[in-house]
């Protein structure tokens, strides 16, 4: 595995600023003006985050895109669209809105291999539909405890490969549930992974997770990865999780992590992997441009069944 | 490759049957044309039988062969400007005849604008321009300077790159897909300036051909077009110099023989002067400047009558720096790059019907980028410390070919070449390097530092073969292999072009070229680069190939106006492409991992009218074309597999050239551009993800979706040119963009600081631009 010491893409605005002044350097005498877009026509489309699972209600958040000249600040959601869904290519049925969530949600749970289609209808805009379909939880091991570097906790996920388990997610974040010293209140935080492998394959597929000790917000893998094998990957906080008890000191027992993996639909996995490439390039004057994936016809977003497998260590 | 088959079994048999129709009784008369005054030889020069009624001409080394029936005849030796000469000869047995051209002073008015070698109405070869040096020196330039990469974007199925650029997208193809040769030699990047000026001198330069379709065999290596670019070698009879100042440049030329007319030399030098100009405009604590310099030098001898050896040497270099410095920071940026070329050429005379040339070569091109950062720093008790980081890139590739081909003119039906070549690539794509020091301790990496070395062999027969009076041909064959490091690659490349003359005044066409390439070269999508990086074909990427075919008709009208109109298709397959989020930056991946592979196709239609003779002289070209991309290969995929439009795409390509002698003193010429606008890639749309993400996205509907606005300008320039005592001194005015059309260079989305408000903005890089140029000719 290749040490890089150094991130590349925060020397960017470096060569933006040499670029640019490179063009100055050369005495051109450069005209910088505002122009009208008389490109072809672009309107405002829905911009759906869909997530079906056999744990929670099929949900699903609405929001707008707006014309890249559109200077509208205020919130994009969107509240009265008919949002209609179907399990299995029964009848379409209405979901409803819950302000609370902010999300629109079916009356009833999703089953492991349900498929699933959703159509949103709205005066103002295009109708959109999607299709996906609930897959079936990943096989793990226990997380188990590897050791303490510095007082701050390692652990490991072994992943094993099923037929019915083709994209994976490794969330990002640690929940970690203890008990607040000074009220006895149980409390959830999260905490963000590091995660790192010796193992090649990881090592070749995925580029972004080259760097040791890298910070990422999850883990997308197919299941060409594991070629018919369990894989592990091992995770580490930044920090050991503490709370301060009744008497002002701080504790580091008393803890439970939770670590969650996800099988995800291939939707999902392109959805993921070029939002990944999208944070990566950034802003970035040099980075070729990044296509979101959508399987969101005539709209934007994600449509995607999920099935978390959650472990929990003590 | 049945298709290529069918033409490699087709060719053979029609080349055997030609072969055994050879008449022996024919004598032949060969020899090497020449200009008198200056001794150089001439490129295209018609011979003629005028008994016989057959022709030829003198190849680029001025040497020609005609079979001339035993007995009397006339021959007719011409070329547009010169004094055409009738010899009449008695010929008994194989006979040498050299030729020297005389100016013609009744045509002296006369400007040749583009004449065409090997095509127009009566050639076998379709999509080919010789644009001789006075017709580059004619059209206006950016601040003065001539360029002779410019001239060739005004001709039809060349467009330029963005705003000023000199690059040339021919035909749907990006600009690593042209063949830009020196005396022969390849130059990998032919950019000055970041592509606003071209790497060619036009002081040390004598011709240009530009092929971009209908390729002879004897060409290879790229998939859209050759430019073949000839030096001058030098006055044989006496010293000639110049001395050019422009606006941003300065040149000088000095040419003549050493010792006697046998050895001559050719030496030509030019520096841009930008960096001295900025130094008023640089504040206190900051310095930088840029400039380029080309030098360009050429050595002929000729050891007897049949024997010529040449040496040719060519290095340019650019050049940008830049410092800040304050009391306890200190920054230095350098990015240099160049091509150094050098080449030694044998041409030989092995009898009246067979030249031979060989020459062995050596070009490189090279870039460096440097970031050196020191920092002081004090704490709180006072102690100083000090940190020093330092970034570099380069990239780097080398060639070491042979290079041996034979012309064989075994009678007056058939020009034949055939050779071999042998290049040995070195290549050295991206190397990164960074080092930092803090204090006593000091850290450094390298990143893909080892070089790649590559062998390529191509062996060649063509045959430019008039069937009967109505037909003719250029048949050829091109076998090109290439090596890794585990991987034999190799294609058969025929190439055919056939014409039938309907009448003397008009000619149809058709052609086929399969074309291969062995080398990539990973490009930004946004701008031009000098850091774009020339990669090699591996195990895994691919070399590209491409099919081309062509039909066209031409016709002579009267004052000497030809058109012609020619239709052609073209598909590319492997090219190659950064990944969406990739840039040459990135170190975490090697370039092999950021790229993928596509194909890209393109069609169009070209319409060129123009005159060459005359007070008036110019011409007018105008070209419909389409450009798409497609790369849908699983793990390859751009735009999500969908077919996008390439960056080169550019529906509409109308230019008008023209140039006027009002006198021998005043002279006029003026072009006048329009263009569809480039492509690029534009957000048209954003939107927030709340819930998994809770990140704003720019959303892009597909590469290449906008085109920028359309591309419009005119220059104008008048030269005024006196006889001195010691020479000739030229007064050039011109006017850039005289219409102060603002172009696009670049076209963004701009956010105010203040209020949040988003426009879109475009940078144009020349509003009108007037120049003045002196040049003095000794």
């Amino acid at each position: 595995m290749k040490t890089i010491p150094l991130n590349p893409i925060s020397l960017h605005p470096r060569f933006r600023a040499a670029f640019l002044l490179l063009c100055l350097v050369l005495g051109l005498v450069s005209c910088n003006q505002e122009i009208d877009y008389d490109g072809p026509n672009s309107e405002p489309k829905l911009v759906v985050e869909a997530f079906a699972s056999d744990q929670a209600p099929f949900s699903v958040e609405l929001t707008r895109s707006q014309f890249f000249l559109e200077n509208n600040f205020d919130s994009l959601y969107i509240t009265d669209a008919t949002v209609e869904y179907s399990f299995n290519g029964a009848a379409y049925e209405k979901a409803v809105y819950d302000a609370k969530s902010k999300c629109y949600l079916s009356s009833e749970l999703c089953a492991l291999d349900d498929q699933i289609s959703l159509r949103i209808t709205h005066p103002d805009y295009e109708t959109v539909t999607s299709q996906t379909y609930v897959p079936h939880p990943v096989q793990t091991s226990s997380t188990m405890l590897l050791t303490y570097t510095d007082s701050v906790p390692a652990y490991s996920v072994t992943l094993f490969d099923t037929d019915l388990t083709s994209y994976y997610y490794l969330d990002g974040r640690l929940f970690v549930d203890k008990t607040e010293g000074a009220t006895g209140q149980s409390i959830t935080e999260e905490y963000e992974l590091k995660f790192y492998s010796d193992d090649p394959i990881f090592d070749t597929e995925f580029d972004s997770y080259k760097q040791p000790n890298s910070t990422v917000l999850g883990l997308a893998f197919s299941d060409e990865t594991f070629q018919n094998q369990e894989r592990t990957i091992a995770f580490t906080l930044d920090s050991i999780p503490q709370y301060e008890d009744t008497t002002g000191q701080m504790q580091v027992t008393g803890v439970s992590y939770v670590i969650n993996v996800y099988a995800i639909t291939e939707e999902y996995f392109l959805y993921r992997t070029s939002m990944d490439l999208y944070d990566a390039a950034g802003d970035s004057f040099f980075a070729e441009p990044v296509l979101i994936y959508s399987n969101i016809k005539n709209g934007y977003g994600i449509c995607t069944g999920q099935a978390v497998t959650s472990t929990k260590l003590n | 490759m049945t298709f290529k088959y069918t033409i490699f079994y087709l060719f053979t048999a029609l080349f055997l049957c030609s072969a055994l129709a050879l008449k022996a009784e024919n004598f032949t008369v060969s020899g090497i044309i020449k200009i008198q005054e200056s001794n150089e030889t001439v490129i295209s020069a018609t011979v003629f039988d005028t008994i016989n009624k057959m022709g030829g001409l003198s190849n680029s080394f001025g040497f020609y062969s005609l079979k001339v029936p035993k007995g009397k005849t006339v021959l007719r030796f011409s070329y547009v400007g010169f004094k055409t000469q009738f010899i009449a000869i008695d010929v008994q047995k194989d006979l040498r005849y050299d030729v020297s051209f005389v100016d013609d002073t009744e045509l002296q008015e006369v400007v040749v604008t583009a004449t065409r070698n090997e095509t127009g109405v009566q050639g076998s070869l379709m999509s080919a321009i010789s644009v001789p040096i006075k017709t580059i020196s004619n059209v206006p330039a950016l601040a003065g300077e001539v360029d002779v990469m410019k001239t060739l974007q005004l001709l039809p199925g060349v467009q330029s790159g963005s705003e000023g650029s000199s690059g040339l997208y021919v035909r749907g193809g990006g600009p690593e897909e042209n063949l830009i040769l020196l005396d022969g030699i390849p130059l990998y990047n032919v950019n000055h300036m970041f592509g606003f000026f071209s790497v060619f001198n036009v002081d040390a330069v004598k011709n240009v051909t530009l092929y971009k379709g209908s390729f002879p065999a004897r060409f290879g290596s790229r998939l859209s077009s050759v430019v073949d670019v000839q030096q001058n070698e030098g006055n044989g009879n006496k010293y000639h110099g110049g001395l050019s100042v422009s606006v941003i440049s300065a040149k000088f030329n000095l040419e003549g023989p050493i010792v006697n007319e046998n050895t001559t030399f050719n030496f030509s030098a030019r520096r841009t002067y930008l960096d001295i100009l900025a130094q008023p405009f640089l504040t206190s604590g900051s310095s930088g400047g840029y400039y380029f310099y080309d030098i360009n030098a050429k050595i002929t001898h000729k050891f007897s009558e049949v024997d010529k050896v040449s040496f040719s040497f060519y290095q340019g270099n650019d050049k940008v720096y830049t410092n800040i410095e304050s009391d306890d920071f200190d920054q230095d940026l350098d990015l240099n790059w160049g091509n150094r070329l050098a080449i030694l050429n044998w041409y030989r005379i092995l009898s009246p019907s067979l030249f031979m040339t060989t020459n062995i070569a050596y070009t490189s091109y090279q870039y460096d980028f440097d970031l050196a950062v020191n920092v002081d720093d004090v704490d709180s008790l006072g102690v100083k410390s000090n940190r020093q980081f330092g970034l570099g890139m380069t990239s780097e590739i080398t060639d070491q070919s042979v290079n041996w081909g034979l012309q064989y003119l075994p009678n007056n039906n058939h020009d034949i070449r055939f050779g071999a070549n042998y290049i040995y690539h070195i290549f050295k794509p991206s190397v990164s390097s960074v080092k930092v020091q803090d204090g006593n301790s000091s850290a450094s990496i390298a990143f893909d530092d080892d070089p790649v070395y590559r062998h390529e062999v191509a062996v060649y027969l063509e045959d430019n073969w008039i069937i009967s009076p109505v037909f003719k041909s250029n048949f050829g064959l091109r076998e090109a292999n290439y090596k890794t490091e585990s991987t034999w690659y190799s294609s058969l490349e025929p190439r055919v072009s056939l014409r039938a003359l309907i009448n003397p005044k008009l000619s149809l066409k058709a052609s086929y070229s399969f074309m291969s390439q062995y080398i990539h070269l990973l490009s930004n999508s946004s701008v031009a680069m000098p850091t774009d990086l020339w990669v090699p074909v591996t195990d895994t990427v691919s070399p590209m190939y491409s099919n081309q075919y062509a039909i066209g008709a031409y016709y002579k009208l009267p004052k000497n106006i030809n058109v012609s109109l020619e239709a052609y298709y073209k598909d590319m397959n492997n090219i190659t492409a950064y990944k969406d989020g990739s840039s040459f930056m990135s170190t975490t991946e090697t370039w092999e991992e950021k790229v993928v592979l596509g194909k890209s196709w393109s069609y169009g239609l070209e319409f060129l009218l123009q005159k060459n003779i005359g007070q008036w002289t110019g011409w007018l070209s105008y070209t419909w074309s389409v450009s798409q991309r497609k790369f849908d290969q699983k793990g390859q995929m751009i735009n999500y597999g969908e077919t996008f439009y390439s960056k080169y795409d550019r529906r509409h390509d109308f230019s008008l050239t023209m140039s006027y002698e009002l006198n021998k003193t005043w002279s006029f010429s003026g072009t006048y551009i329009y263009g569809s606008g480039q492509r690029g890639t534009l957000a048209l749309q954003n939107y927030t993800l709340y819930k998994a993400y809770d990140t704003q996205i720019n959303a892009i509907d597909g590469r290449n979706n906008y085109k920028m606005p359309d591309y419009q300008r005119m220059d104008l320039s008048a030269s005024n040119t006196k006889k001195t005592k010691r020479g000739e001194r030229i007064w050039t005015f011109s006017i850039f963009n005289a219409l102060n059309h603002l172009n696009p260079y670049m076209v963004y989305v701009s956010t105010d600081e203040d209020t949040d408000q988003k426009s879109l903005r475009q940078i144009s890089l020349f509003p009108i631009i007037p120049s003045v140029s002196y040049t003095f000719k000794f």
